[in-house]
């Protein structure tokens, strides 16, 4: 793929181009006691706790940072009206996304000029435009949703947000951002990016569930229960986006909720918002930024700063255009590690492989595979 | 392998078990955990006697992957016949992504067990712990019997699950396609079988290899096994007196895909894949003189609601 | 009459029981024990009796209210059923104040079952009706959250017919805000229970029930105004009991209004309208003609949903029109022939299901003429489900059935080639009904290979269809006509190359086992399992076996019968030797269920004598 802003490794200043640091399981438990994982996570509890009570109509923030992140997301909805898809019998994800990407790509340093210093757009950039799906797999999954939070989180530390506009970022931006890729989902049918077919809690998001549980956190009538109801989901869809990412569901397919995703039945039996808040944050840590098939995809600069093992060839090699390091990102979600009862034991295989030529990378740790 | 021969079983399941028990399947309802150590526990002993290229005779009926659509699999009974009165041999990906992914392995398991001579199950590359960990099958396990023994019951039972089957010496069936570390039939037949599918390697590849239009091998875009061209295929199948190669492995939406010049072909029988694919199933019938057809079918009439009751996850308590 | 029967007995013994058992189950946490409380409570009632009843357990009940569903839903039924436990209806009113508590939960199943406040209603004095049920359907219905808003409107219609007249006047104006209520949903349940409200306040419908009816036929979300067409019938049907039609003053405007709910700008209020046309408009007679003119117009509406919803009030529409004087229902041809040509399948489909209900009343010259016609266009419709319609309604035909039997058969024979199989299982299984209709000659001289070529289906469910219609077709035709028809075609099939299609020649044979003889099975069926129990494939063999015992329990025995168990036997023992281990086990099975069955059946003589 040719790279048009990134492709040397120029450091300008103090910041830099993002890229992978995680690769091994030492590396995940390294990142996990790290500073930039207390960021991100004490990130996510703030803009949590901002929109506790909040509608999504009650943003009323026109702080201009607010106001070009709003306009930002409005050229972004633009491209989707433009770039329409091939007319293709195809469900699979449909290569009209390339264009959208590549065109979106190119802007986003413009789109950019004004909000962030000109040093750091191509650090912050990165992050956005990782947030967009896989370019190459047509296919998008709570990896990428992670890296929009990540562009978020560099905006705070470049103190182009504050805490004030924390509710505004959420209910406007972060759900402006979701309303994106459901129209890229919904366009150029993105395949979600190693899901766990109905066992997992959405094919492509994770953040809509967990900041909208907080908006209904002591909710005097709501109960997590009212996901069951229809007429709830219907009308209130406006304001929550919790209830809102339900009903998008429930419209997309065709079975009922149970069918299609057994676990929003199984959350809809927690006892209070609180705990359905605060379960999700837990599980986030847990299955997305605890889990190395996706944070093994996860990039890290100057402003979220984590040194891994990676070396550096590999690191370096993820905007590359060939095979092993775009394919896996199809693992992305809850992928998981091994549990202590099932290590793997040493294939004869790779014997067998490295004897007849094969096994010349079998000595480093590999990502999984897709599908 | 005659499960009647008790001499040389340490364990027994009265074929009355085995009777309830497939009844109790096909009404989609789970075993407990007690009968799925069991079943499995069995199973590893039978199926350790079976071999890497197990031979198969005809008539048969050859099947792809289901990943868990219970409902699909019994129209596909529907389309080919019950078992035990049609044979069947089944080429992997039992589990995963679908709603009914243990009731699936299930009843295929302890159909295996009651009619060792009538079904043949393969292993696709998603009988594995760590694929099974990412798509699903672990988290449905867990779902449904609040703790992952029955997951590690069933993974620990794929590693015995024969790599590909050989049908009256002519056609030669897996999940995935070739490798390049493997020439003839024996080269299968030396490995060494009975573990997680490897990272590369020969066992891998032939259950994650996929036919490819270009010529010779390829580095496969799913970031294991190969893509294998035409003339790959037919060196192998004429090293070997073979006629065909049949395989599962990749989603075709007429639910049956031929390549290489009929050298080779995909079956899939998971109609609409993931509730979405929009594709049919199919299944290819072998009759007794070796002609074969296939039969097409689509989703499954979809009724109610699933029985499965709810059950808080522990991060919500 | 509950504590009359059975219960008093019992007072003893329940007595001794542990209450304060139950009690704490109530609060336990698991929920089954909750459950099971609540199961329990009449029984805990007795035991408390019906002072303690009142005074602990009722208000023990009100204030540790569950959250979960399931408890609720169990506790609100409990307590509509609860009044004799409590010292009868003159104390009903203490059940009020938890079944509210329950009215104003979220859960629907809840709330539903929380409307038991009716059933206490009903037992209820007209004095305490005023002193406690007014007051809680008032706080219900000024609710803050829509639940209680909602439940409320499913308690006025039994609350009305126990008031004053001035308390009656209150609550209609309270029913009137709740048709007004900021939430569609509140509104939606005040359209649903007007229904009921309506037939109670006969004497306040222009006052009342129109003036709702309007303003939930006006109001601006589709979802209620669909719901404004079951008041509007409710409110006609007092118009005709009342024969007050005639001097309604604003009927033409009230006419309006359905008139321009069946022109909706949503499809939905239109389909509703369609749907229940003929209900909602058949007693109003002077309005007939007008009408028929929107029937017509909603039988070529724009949306295809309307058109099908159009279609199935098709026969009672015309019903209508041929009882008009001066109306000729053949005007109607030129729409229902559109609609036979509509391009969006699910209307013909709609269309082939109704359209036969027409022959009654257009008699036998016009059914020849004008309906057949159509019915033949359908029979030859593209879309499988659209001909299976009609052939599936052909019952509704009374005349000229042999005029469309040419048209039949290709229809038939398409759908029995059709390339989905659950068509083809569809026409198989009403081949039985038109032998019936058709008779035997016809039947024979077309459909029986026909029949037989099912045998031959790629698709197993179809073969196994296929043989079952086999019996039937016995059970019209008889035993005769099977021997010499099909059987010898059954035999014939044994010699198929494929196992699968050989298999078929056994499940046919075991099909029909209930329907033929002992010697049937002797003189043809035998021989044929004699040479299979030869086959090369062992699922057949096997299958062979299996059958073998079907063929000695289901026929109808003979002197033939003890002979076939014999050569049975001889076949099953030598099969029992078999080199393939499923054939062996199933010959074993087989043989011991003959032997069995033989030997219970040498003991019942010897038992009479």
């Amino acid at each position: 793929m040719a790279s048009t802003d990134n492709g040397s490794n120029d450091i300008q200043n103090t910041f830099a181009i993002p890229k992978k640091e995680i690769l091994t399981k030492e590396d995940l438990d390294k990142f996990s006691t790290s500073p930039a994982f207390e960021e991100i996570i004490g990130f996510i509890r703030d803009l949590s706790s901002s929109v506790e009570g909040q509608k999504l109509g009650d943003a009323d923030d026109t702080s201009p940072a607010i106001e070009k992140l709003s306009a930002l997301l409005k050229s972004l909805s633009k491209c989707t009206d433009d770039i329409l898809p091939f007319e293709t019998k195809s469900r699979f994800g449909n290569p009209s996304f390339r264009k959208w990407y590549d065109t979106v790509k190119e802007n986003i340093p413009t789109w950019l000029d004004g909000l962030v210093e000109s040093d750091a757009i191509p650090e912050v950039s990165k992050y956005l435009v990782d947030s967009f799906g896989s370019r190459q797999r047509i296919d998008y999954g709570t990896g990428h949703e992670l890296n929009f939070l990540a562009f978020l989180l560099c905006l705070k530390k470049l103190n182009v947000v504050d805490k004030s506009n924390y509710k505004s970022l959420v209910l406007k931006i972060f759900f402006g951002y979701i309303e994106v890729m459901r129209g890229l989902q919904t366009t150029y049918w993105l395949e979600p990016a190693g899901s766990h077919g109905v066992w997992g809690l959405d094919d492509f998001h994770f953040l809509p569930f967990l900041f909208g549980a907080a908006q209904l956190k002591g909710h005097k009538f709501f109960r997590p229960k009212s996901i069951h109801n229809k007429e709830i989901l219907e009308e209130y869809s406006k304001d929550y986006m919790y209830f809102n990412s339900v009903h998008f569901v429930c419209n997309q397919k065709t079975e009922s909720l149970r069918w299609h995703s057994p676990m929003l039945d199984d959350i809809s039996g927690a006892k209070t918002w609180e705990k359905v808040n605060n379960g999700l944050i837990k599980m986030y840590q847990a299955e997305v930024l605890g889990k190395l098939p996706i944070m093994q995809h996860f990039i890290f600069g100057s402003l979220i700063l984590f040194k891994g093992s990676m070396p550096k060839a590999l690191a370096d090699s993820e905007d590359g255009g060939h095979g092993d390091d775009r394919e896996h990102e199809h693992v992305y979600a809850f992928g998981q590690e091994f549990p202590q009862c099932c290590g793997i034991k040493i294939p004869s295989g790779i014997a067998a492989a490295s004897a007849s030529g094969q096994g010349s990378i079998s000595s480093r740790p590999r990502p999984l595979p897709f599908d | 392998m005659d499960i009647d021969n008790g001499s040389s079983s340490q364990i027994n399941i009265s074929i009355n078990h085995l009777d309830e028990w497939i009844a109790q399947l096909q009404e989609c309802k789970q075993l407990s955990e007690e009968n799925v150590k069991q079943i499995c526990a069995k199973a590893k002993e039978v199926l350790s006697q079976e071999s890497n290229v197990q031979p198969v005779r005809s008539p048969v009926t050859v099947c792809g992957d289901i990943h868990g659509q219970f409902h699909d699999l019994v129209e596909l009974f529907k389309i080919g016949g019950n078992s035990p009165d049609t044979n069947y041999l089944f080429m992997g990906d039992y589990v995963d992504r679908g709603y009914y992914s243990v009731e699936t392995v299930s009843l295929l398991v302890v159909m295996k067990l009651r009619y060792p001579d009538r079904i043949t199950i393969l292993r696709g590359n998603h009988e594995s712990r760590q694929i099974t960990q990412v798509y699903g099958f672990y988290d449905e396990c867990l779902r449904k019997y609040g703790n992952a023994e029955v997951w590690k019951h069933f993974t620990d039972l794929f590693d015995y699950l024969p790599l590909t089957a050989l049908i009256e010496n002519r056609i030669f069936c897996l999940h995935g396609g070739l490798s390049p570390s493997i020439d003839t039939l024996d080269h299968i037949r030396a490995l060494d079988r009975v573990q997680e599918v490897p990272h590369e390697g020969p066992m891998c590849d032939l259950l994650w290899s996929d036919p490819d239009d270009r010529c010779g091998w390829g580095i496969s875009p799913r970031g294991a096994g190969y893509t294998f061209g035409q003339d790959i295929s037919t060196s192998f199948n004429h090293t070997n007196g073979l006629d065909l190669i049949a395989r599962a492995h990749q989603l075709v939406m007429e639910g049956y895909n031929w390549s290489h010049e009929k050298k080779a072909v995909t079956i899939f029988s998971a109609p609409n894949y993931c509730y979405r694919c929009g594709n049919q199933a199919a299944i290819m019938e072998i009759d007794e003189n070796m002609k074969y057809t296939f039969l097409q079918f689509d989703p499954a009439p979809r009724r109610g609601e699933p029985h499965v009751t709810r059950r808080t996850p522990d991060y919500f308590l | 009459m509950m504590e009359s029967t059975g219960m008093e007995i019992d007072r003893t013994e329940e007595e001794l029981y542990p209450i304060a058992i139950l009690i704490d189950e109530l609060k336990h946490e698991d929920l089954s024990f909750r459950l099971n409380a609540i199961t329990n409570l009449p029984t805990i009632a007795l035991a408390l009796g019906e002072e303690r009843t009142r005074s602990e357990l009722i208000p023990f009940l009100d204030e540790s209210i569950d959250d979960d569903d399931e408890i609720l839903l169990s506790l609100a039924e409990k307590l509509g059923e609860f009044v004799n436990y409590i010292g009868g209806p003159s104390y009903a009113h203490i059940l009020l104040r938890p079944l509210e508590n329950l009215a104003a939960t979220e859960e629907q199943v809840v709330r539903d079952k929380a409307k038991s406040i009716n059933k206490i209603t009903d037992v209820m004095s007209e004095e305490s009706v005023e002193q406690y049920l007014i007051p809680c359907i008032a706080r219900l219905s000024q609710g803050e959250w829509f639940t209680s808003r909602s439940s409320a409107a499913g308690l006025y219609a039994n609350a009305y017919k126990k008031s004053s007249s001035e308390t009656q006047q209150q609550l209609l104006a309270g029913y009137e805000r709740l048709c007004e209520d900021e939430t569609p949903m509140a509104r939606r349940a005040a359209a649903t229970h007007l229904v009921k409200l309506i037939p109670n306040a006969p004497e306040y419908l222009e006052t009342f029930s129109i003036k709702c009816f309007k303003k939930l036929a006006h109001d601006d979300q589709d979802s209620v105004r669909l719901l404004a067409v079951e008041p509007f019938i409710a409110i006609g049907q007092i118009l005709v009991e009342k024969k007050a039609w005639k001097n309604l003053s604003g009927k033409k405007e009230l006419f309006g209004e359905i008139i321009k709910l069946c022109q909706d700008k949503s499809w939905r209020v239109k389909y509703m309208a369609a749907d229940k046309f003929i209900k909602a408009t058949s007693d109003i007679a002077s309005f007939q003609k007008q009408l028929i003119l929107v029937a017509e117009r909603l039988l070529s509406d724009t949306e295809a949903e309307v058109r099908g919803a159009a279609c199935t009030q098709i026969v009672g529409l015309l019903e209508l029109v041929s009882k008009q004087e001066d109306s000729d229902i053949k005007q109607f041809l030129i729409p229902i022939k559109g609609l036979a040509d509509d391009s969006i399948p699910h209307v013909r489909s709609a269309l082939a299901k109704h359209i036969t209900g027409l022959c009654s009343i257009f008699g036998r010259e016009s059914t020849m003429g004008e309906l057949l016609p159509i019915f033949i266009s359908l029979l030859k419709d593209q879309d499988p489900e659209v001909r299976l319609n009609l052939i599936s309604s052909l019952g509704k035909v009374t005349e000229g059935i042999e005029t469309i039997s040419h048209s039949l058969l290709p229809a038939i024979i398409e759908l029995a080639e059709d390339k989905q199989w659950r068509v083809r299982l569809a026409i198989i299984e009403y081949v039985p009904l038109l032998a019936q209709q058709l008779g035997v000659d016809f039947f024979n001289d077309k459909l029986v290979t026909l029949c037989m070529s099912w045998l031959g289906d790629p698709v197993y469910s179809v073969r196994e269809a296929a043989t079952a219609n086999l019996k039937k077709l016995i059970d019209v035709f008889g035993i005769g006509w099977a021997k010499e028809t099909i059987i010898p075609k059954i035999l014939a099939t044994s010699n198929h190359p494929n196992y699968l299609y050989r298999m078929t020649t056994v499940f046919a044979f075991k099909a029909i086992a209930p329907s033929i003889t002992a010697q049937v099975v002797q003189d043809l069926i035998l021989p044929c399992l004699e040479a299979l129990t030869n086959d090369p494939i062992p699922n057949i063999r096997f299958n062979v076996a299996k059958c073998m015992w079907e063929l000695v329990e289901k026929p109808k025995q003979s002197d033939e019968s003890s002979q076939i168990q014999e050569s049975f036997k001889t076949l099953l023992h030598k099969l029992e030797e078999d080199l393939d281990q499923d054939v062996r086990f199933f010959a074993s099975d087989s043989l011991s269920k003959i032997e069995n069955w033989q030997s219970s059946k040498n003991m019942m003589p010897l038992e009479n004598e």
